[in-house]
């Protein structure tokens, strides 16, 4: 059956571009605690987690890639911050064994650490039955599975273009007054931003706005391009989405250039290098300069290693996301030197990381591939 | 035809080619046997007892060069104790008359249920064994069918297969069950395949991507690496038989392995309705429109071409039916055709087989001048009294 148009519903959503879009602020979860988040809030459970990432007040927004929807958890879990005291070996085993399978019948999807707790957060896929966990860690290593037939959430289904269904959700990250989506269909090759209300509300997936993403490539070639990871980002009194395009530059583009059906052009400001797919990102302030970090897996490993592991990061400085050399002209990794050129910094302690989160200014949460087994700790941030 | 990249046991079991009428219209399926003991070995289908063996040409080195087809393989009855297969009678013939990727023997006689046969590849005295189990078809197999269909021409700028599967499977990294064989080197094609899940909602209809970084020109992979494909060469696409359903069943012989295309020149042009030809229903009856597009195009967004068909600005409700390659489209009315003068509104959104749609192409040289890609999105056609 072929769908009727809605005018009832474009109308809406072009009112809501134009009254919902203000200026925010570079996310501080610890400041954001009076604002209501969620609404319309349910009790149940979920079923298949992805990538996840924290709000302010406990609030665990999580990818469900099943139903391709936003999901965010009042986790309750507000504080005060006890961070990871040792190192936690083979969680990867400790994981499979708390679900009863072996760690080849294990797959772990994403882990994000509550900035509010210093807890750490980890989702898993059961591969045996296609059930999701969250598993948490404490300060002292003890590994808790979270309840999820017994939670508080609210799901936001991410709208649907043309019948076809967003089926991959690449990030979930919560900004000042809104939670931002990037998913890709499975069918076509459109790689979309959503930008969600807050509070969200349970349900409520009309006032969302998608678009698609595009590339420049060395400044001559315009393609569609899926972003694999980004973070909300303010400079200049705008809000910017920052994304690694994957297999392409990180880029950047305006908040505000997300409105129906628009095409959001972003812009290249630095190249880490070709063959390199993008896993977390995160930014940090240390001595008065912001940096990005950003970990990868590297397409290139077994031809051209850049370390000991395919699973490496780097460090840029921020301040590459305002220069005004960009697309063709943008800072490209020196791919010849661990360094260079400055501001862009290979990070020692990212090598076989397959995924990293942000503690505080001065600490990130690693979950490390060692030698077939995966290591949980604190390590300082460059 | 099946094949596979599995190497996990040496004594290969082979069953039956099924026929099988899958997901209700989509199209036939061909099973297959079990995996035998390398991806170049040999490999058997049997329908109605008349076998069809069949060798990679290019898994022979150079060693197998000047060779005639009966210094290469034999195929028969097989003496376990002595090793010994006694040849069949039988024909020798290519896949392909220019540029042959297998050697194919059809033994004149068919092949009997109570006798153990072998393939012994001649070059390197490879043998391999097919036992009962090789007549016993899977009764209960995993069907799998894929999109494009086998032996299509592809351009070489290709992105993704549409894989169904008969039952749910497990869903994660499924990127590392597939590998690509490139038919013309021998070799398997490094990364080929984007790394990421994209599932239909019951996990049985898999979304596989070519690495679009690798395809699109300009992008650093492209230029670093070149493209996966390359015009004028045959490729395998290849399923991992230890792949497991969400019930935990391995594909196994249910892998139709043997998947086979060859690309074509790299295609950057947009589809175009101009290029269309419609033949219009019957009056009074509920018989499809047909689009015919001239080429193949995606079937997920083929399948959604029209998103509005009115008759003098009503609006009829209508179903569409892609075809299985992508080349037609037939439109449903919900209630029989009347006569007028009906205008069809197309998805911008269509693609071919290398992400060119209506709206524009894949993409774009921003060097060049032309800025308005959009095709004509409307089409029309009269039913007469």
């Amino acid at each position: 059956m072929i769908r009727q148009p809605s005018i009832r519903y474009t109308a809406i959503l072009f009112l809501c571009a134009a009254l919902f879009f203000t200026p925010g602020s570079q996310t501080d979860l610890a400041a954001e605690t009076s604002k209501p988040i969620l609404a319309d809030v349910q009790t149940g459970t979920i079923k298949r987690i992805g990538r996840m990432s924290f709000a302010p007040n406990g609030v665990l927004l999580i990818a469900d890639i099943g139903s391709g929807a936003v999901v965010a958890i009042e986790t309750d879990d507000t504080g005060p911050v006890k961070k990871l005291k040792s190192r936690v070996n083979d969680v990867d085993k400790k994981i499979a064994t708390a679900l009863g399978v072996s760690t080849a019948d294990l797959s772990i999807a994403d882990m994000a650490v509550n900035p509010e707790s210093g807890m750490i957060y980890v989702s898993a896929i059961r591969k045996t039955d296609n059930t999701s966990a969250i598993i948490t860690f404490d300060a002292n290593g003890k590994l808790t599975i979270l309840d999820l037939t017994a939670i508080r959430f609210v799901r936001v289904p991410l709208p649907v273009g043309e019948g076809s269904q967003i089926r991959n959700i690449s990030g979930v990250e919560y900004t000042d007054g809104r939670v931002l989506a990037a998913g890709q269909s499975n069918e076509e090759f459109s790689s979309k931003i959503f930008s969600l209300p807050l509070p969200l509300t349970h349900g409520k997936s009309g006032d969302a706005f998608s678009t698609e993403t595009y590339h420049v490539a060395h400044g001559k070639w315009e393609t569609r391009a899926p972003i694999q990871s980004f973070i909300p980002y303010r400079e200049g009194g705008e809000d910017y989405v920052v994304g690694s395009f994957a297999c392409t530059p990180i880029a950047k583009f305006k908040v505000t250039d997300i409105a129906k059906d628009s095409k959001i052009k972003g812009t290249s400001v630095v190249e880490l290098g070709s063959g390199n797919r993008p896993i977390d990102m995160f930014t940090y302030e240390k001595d008065g300069k912001q940096w990005l970090i950003t970990n990868t897996d590297r397409f290139h490993h077994e031809k051209r290693p850049l370390g000991p592991s395919q699973y490496w990061g780097v460090r840029v400085d921020m301040s590459y996301l305002t220069a005004s050399k960009v697309n063709a002209d943008a800072a490209r990794r020196d791919v010849s030197k661990q360094t260079g050129p400055a501001g862009i910094e290979v990070v020692e302690a990212l090598f076989y990381v397959r995924h990293v989160a942000k503690l505080n200014n001065r600490e990130m949460v690693v979950l490390r591939d060692n030698k077939g087994a995966m290591d949980l700790e604190v390590k300082e941030l460059p | 035809m099946c094949g596979t990249t599995n190497d996990r046991q040496p004594y290969a079991t082979m069953r039956m080619v099924c026929l099988a009428v899958f997901l209700g219209c989509c199209g036939i399926l061909t099973g297959c046997p079990d995996p035998p003991l390398t991806p170049d070995a040999p490999y058997v289908v049997v329908e109605q007892g008349v076998a069809r063996i069949s060798i990679e040409l290019v898994s022979l080195g150079k060693a197998g060069k000047n060779l005639s087809p009966s210094e290469i393989i034999i195929f028969g009855p097989y003496h376990k104790a002595t090793k010994t297969v006694t040849p069949m009678p039988g024909e020798y013939s290519y896949d392909n008359d220019e540029v042959p990727s297998f050697l194919i023997f059809t033994p004149h006689q068919r092949v009997s249920e109570d006798v153990l046969y072998a393939a012994q590849e001649l070059v390197h005295g490879q043998i391999t064994e097919y036992d009962d189990s090789f007549w016993n078809p899977d009764e209960d197999p995993t069907k799998i069918l894929i999109c494009p269909p086998d032996e299509s021409l592809l351009p070489a700028n290709h992105l993704k297969f549409y894989v169904h599967f008969s039952r749910p499977m497990r869903p994660t990294e499924s990127w590392e069950h597939f590998s690509l064989k490139d038919l013309r080197t021998g070799e398997l094609v490094p990364r080929p395949f984007r790394h990421i899940d994209l599932w239909d909602e019951q996990n049985r209809r898999l979304t596989l991507w070519f690495h679009p970084g690798r395809q699109k020109t300009g992008v650093n992979l492209n230029e670093d690496l070149g493209g996966i494909l390359t015009a004028g060469h045959r490729y395998l696409l290849l399923i991992d038989p230890q792949w497991k359903t969400q019930a935990g069943q391995p594909l196994d012989g249910s892998v139709k392995k043997r998947y086979a295309f060859t690309a074509s020149n790299a295609d950057h042009e947009q589809p175009d309705p101009n290029n269309w030809e419609l033949t219009p229903p019957t009056l009074d009856t509920v018989e499809p429109l047909i689009i015919s597009f001239g080429e193949m195009l995606d079937f997920a967004t083929a399948r959604k071409v029209i998103t509005a068909c009115s008759n003098n600005e009503e609006i009829i409700e209508i179903s569409q039916q892609a075809d299985w390659d992508g080349t037609r489209v037939k439109i449903f009315p919900s209630k029989p055709w009347v006569a007028g003068s009906y205008t069809l509104a197309l998805n911008p959104r269509l693609e071919d087989l290398a992400g060119n749609s209506l709206e524009r192409p894949f993409e774009v040289d921003l060097s060049s001048e032309t800025t308005d890609f959009a095709k004509k999105l409307t089409l029309t056609f009269e039913i007469n009294q």
